[in-house]
């Protein structure tokens, strides 16, 4: 399983990223592009926890609009486009294949884009449907169902022609994910959002609701996001440090684990819902929590193994992006144990376990990702290597400010709010307030890591088109959807 | 067969498994719930929300209330509170029972219970106590009832008579149970603060009614205009800062009304079988206590 670690082979990839070349330029741009949107939102919605009177004529930019429009921004424009980027490169790269119909692959991700504005704007301008991470408006979704039918249909086919048959254990997580997806999203999409709207079907009733949409949440963030994160931790840290996976088959183990508990994770029990879902949540958890521990454990061997110990930017992502994956999976199997989840569960915390896991792990991976893929996809290499410790050392403070304080503050709002004596003004003043300001400051340093990163990204994008109109001399490049233009050079080698 | 399709087999029977335990269960489980009639209210419960409140719901769900506010009440347990509801014939067998039922209490207390029925024997004791209770007082032709009343900070706070379960979501759609709670619970709201006025007020500026809120202000549900021939009956009575510049008044648009009349139909005062709880109408009759006996 570790033949194929691509590092080692003199294979030329000159073809095969070429023909993923603008494919990439365009998810990872915009990608970043809805990362920094995100955290705008999420930073207005912050301040306006300090000034209530703050842009608030407006319905559309009030705090409960703000929030989900962040989330959403962050989870469908940024987590998942840029997972898409990342899993599509690791496919072709350990597959050893080109992309197959870049064109379409543009035009999915066109659509995408699309649905996700168009899903922003719904919930800014009140269509929300009020299903937590599901809250963009049924009239968006038909673009995304489009859109991911191309990308995902496109991943598929790519991954079935690749001339190295054998699999390593990041492809298993890619298929995973690109295949768990569309799943779980058309299923709650369709019973929580879409039925409703057209009365056909009797909806889904009542707390059954909050079930599906717990399900949906969890198999998103653990299956989905969640493979295609460790994908590209098991994916680049064996490759930085120089060393093969230290055992493939622990890493399998803990697929299947996560594959099997992942999807019912993480709820914490609520006696308005039947009590063995939280009950069985809380075993869910532990299981994934276990499974993250193997894998740190592989990781770690590998890298104590491994040729290169002082690390680069890009290890440090990885590090960064897998410290708080496990701390996640931790966390919140502590909090699922039903004495701490009596105390957790309305307080801060959870929006600091959802935050750390949405930046510190999905977007620490992605920006590693986004450092080390993109020179070597575009062939240009970062002409500010300088901004982009600023973007590692913003981005980190920040998560560590934005998540840490709610985690923290979570501990004590929970505690006070368990304690009736505590009048819940009180509450505010020293449960939440203290806190808030904190991770608005955290939100802040965010935003700024957002905004560089988004410079640094769209210069890159700039300069390669540049590059490649000068050296081809047409624009007929752009057109023909960026891939037909290099030379087809017949180098891959054909050994199937 | 290759590694490609062991993989698809198992991620898709994983996705089966999954699907079926996680979505397709607690459909059969809960799909089937329909209201049912409470005895304590005498009427169908839960029922669905008149127009205006319905209306009402939307706006919250639009403004995004629930990113900030649960509608659900947790309980820890339960305590009983025993209660002699008729003394019957056996004034000193009761009395010497009463005496066994609470051992702390005077000769003097003891007849005070026995003579003044309906009265407290024991407040806020456990279900041993209670059993033992019961079958003290069987064949006494006393009658002593188990008044249950549910524990809990939530309960403590007033956010709520008891637990809420999944029957008081019944026609919710979407159901917006919440998972933060930056302000407080609201899923009994409406029976703790009934004033119209008062929600008209906070929603236009939390600070009029309550310092040191961190609520947004929603004045885009209102409206600012010109007072013409004199001020509306509805127009807010705002003071100080937040007063009009003079000779215009601040009325509340429909939707305004519309989320105030969905805040005061979050009512959950009524005991249902899987959160019973101790039940006192308040209007109406004088022997308003019905109690839940404890069955035998
Ligand atoms: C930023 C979070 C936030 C949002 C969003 C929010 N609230 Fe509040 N709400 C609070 C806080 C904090 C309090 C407690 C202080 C106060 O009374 O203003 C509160 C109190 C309340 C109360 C009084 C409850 C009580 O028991 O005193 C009501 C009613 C209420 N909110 C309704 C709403 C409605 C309706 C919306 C949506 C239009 C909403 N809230 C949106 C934070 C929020």
């Amino acid at each position: 399983m570790e033949a194929n670690q691509s590092s080692k082979s003199t294979f030329d990839w000159t073809d095969i990223d070429a023909s993923y070349r603008f494919p990439t330029l365009f998810l990872a741009g915009k990608a970043v592009g809805w990362l920094l949107l995100g955290t705008i939102f999420s930073l207005i919605a912050s301040i306006k926890m300090h000034a209530p009177g703050f842009l608030s004529s407006c319905s559309w930019v009030t705090y409960g609009t703000m929030m989900p429009a962040a989330l959403n921004a962050i989870v469908y424009g940024f987590a998942l486009q840029g997972a898409f980027a990342a899993m599509l490169w690791m496919t072709m790269r350990l597959g050893q294949v080109r992309l197959v119909a870049p064109g379409f692959l543009f035009i999915g991700t066109a659509l995408w884009n699309l649905g996700v504005l168009i899903g922003v704007l719904g919930i800014m301008a009140g269509h929300s449907s009020g299903h937590a991470y599901l809250e963009m408006p049924g009239y968006a979704l038909p673009f995304l169902f489009a859109a991911y039918g191309l990308i995902g249909g496109i991943a598929l086919v790519t991954f079935h022609k690749r001339q190295v048959r054998e699999l390593y254990p990041s492809q298993w997580f890619i298929f995973a994910a690109l295949y768990w997806f569309p799943w779980i999203f058309s299923a709650a999409s369709y019973l929580l959002v879409i039925s409703p709207l057209r009365q056909v079907v009797q909806p889904v009733r009542g707390v059954a609701q909050s079930v599906v949409d717990a399900w949906y949440v969890s198999g998103l963030n653990v299956i989905v996001l969640g493979f295609a994160g460790l994908a590209i931790l098991q994916y680049l840290i064996p490759k930085l440090v120089k060393r093969d996976l230290h055992n493939a088959y622990l890493s399998l183990f803990a697929f299947w684990m996560l594959l099997l508990f992942g999807s019912f994770s993480g709820i914490l029990s609520s006696q308005a819902l039947p009590s063995w879902v939280g009950s069985l949540s809380a075993v869910c958890s532990a299981f994934v929590a276990f499974a993250w521990l193997v894998i740190a454990y592989n990781l770690f061997v590998t890298f104590r193994g491994g040729a290169t110990k002082s690390a680069g930017l890009g290890l440090r992502f990885m590090y960064c992006s897998l410290g708080s994956g496990l701390l996640v999976a931790l966390l919140t199997a502590w909090a699922s144990q039903e004495a701490t989840s009596q105390v957790l569960q309305f307080s801060l915390f959870v929006p600091g376990l959802k935050w750390l896991y949405l930046h510190g792990f999905v977007g620490m991976g992605l920006l590693g990702g986004i450092y080390l893929f993109l020179p070597k996809v575009t062939g240009n290499d970062w002409k500010a290597q300088g901004q982009w410790t600023i973007i590692f050392m913003a981005y980190a403070t920040g998560v560590i400010l934005f998540s840490g304080a709610l985690l923290v503050g979570g501990w004590k709002h929970g505690n006070m709010l368990i304690n009736a004596e505590n009048s819940f003004v009180e509450v505010l003043r020293s449960g939440i307030l203290p806190f808030i300001r904190i991770s608005t400051a955290g939100e802040l340093l965010i935003v700024i890591a957002a905004l560089l990163l988004w410079w640094n990204v769209m210069v890159m994008v700039c300069r390669t088109y540049c590059g490649c109109l000068l050296s081809m001399g047409g624009c007929g490049i752009l057109a023909a959807g960026g891939s037909k233009q290099l030379p087809s050079k017949t180098n891959v080698k054909k050994k199937s | 067969m290759n590694q490609g399709s062991i993989l698809f087999l198992s991620v898709f029977g994983a996705m089966a498994l999954s699907w079926g335990g996680f979505v397709m269960l607690p459909q059969v489980q809960l799909g089937s719930q329909s209201t049912r009639v409470v005895k304590e209210i005498g009427r169908h419960y839960p029922a669905e929300r008149g127009g205006l409140a319905e209306r009402g719901r939307d706006i919250y769900r639009a403004a995004g209330c629930v990113s900030c506010h649960t509608q659900q009440v947790r309980q820890s347990g339960y305590e009983f509170d025993l209660v002699l509801t008729k003394a019957g014939d056996f004034t000193e067998l009761v009395t010497s029972l009463v005496s066994q039922a609470n051992t702390s209490l005077t000769p003097q207390e003891t007849a005070a219970i026995v003579g003044n029925a309906p009265t407290t024997i024991l407040e806020g004791v456990g279900k041993s106590e209670v059993d033992r209770v019961l079958h003290l007082f069987k064949d006494s032709g006393a009658k002593v009832a188990a008044n249950i009343r549910p524990l809990g900070p939530d309960i403590e706070r007033g956010w709520g008579p008891r637990q809420t379960v999944g029957l008081d979501y019944l026609f919710d759609q979407p159901v917006l149970l919440g998972s933060q709670r930056i302000g407080p619970d609201l899923v009994d709201v409406g029976s703790r603060l009934t004033d119209r006025k008062w929600h008209l007020l906070h929603l236009y500026h939390p600070h009029t009614v309550q310092e040191g809120s961190i609520m947004p202000a929603y004045p885009y549900l209102f409206e600012t205009k010109k007072i013409l021939s004199g001020p509306s009956s509805d127009a807010l009575a705002l003071e100080g800062d937040f007063s009009p510049p003079e000779g215009m008044e601040v009325v509340p648009t429909p939707e305004a009304n519309a989320l105030v009349d969905y805040l005061l139909s979050l009512r959950i005062q009524n005991p249902v079988f899987e959160a019973p709880y101790m039940f006192t109408q308040d209007q109406g009759s004088d022997d308003n206590n019905s109690q839940m006996e404890q069955p035998e």
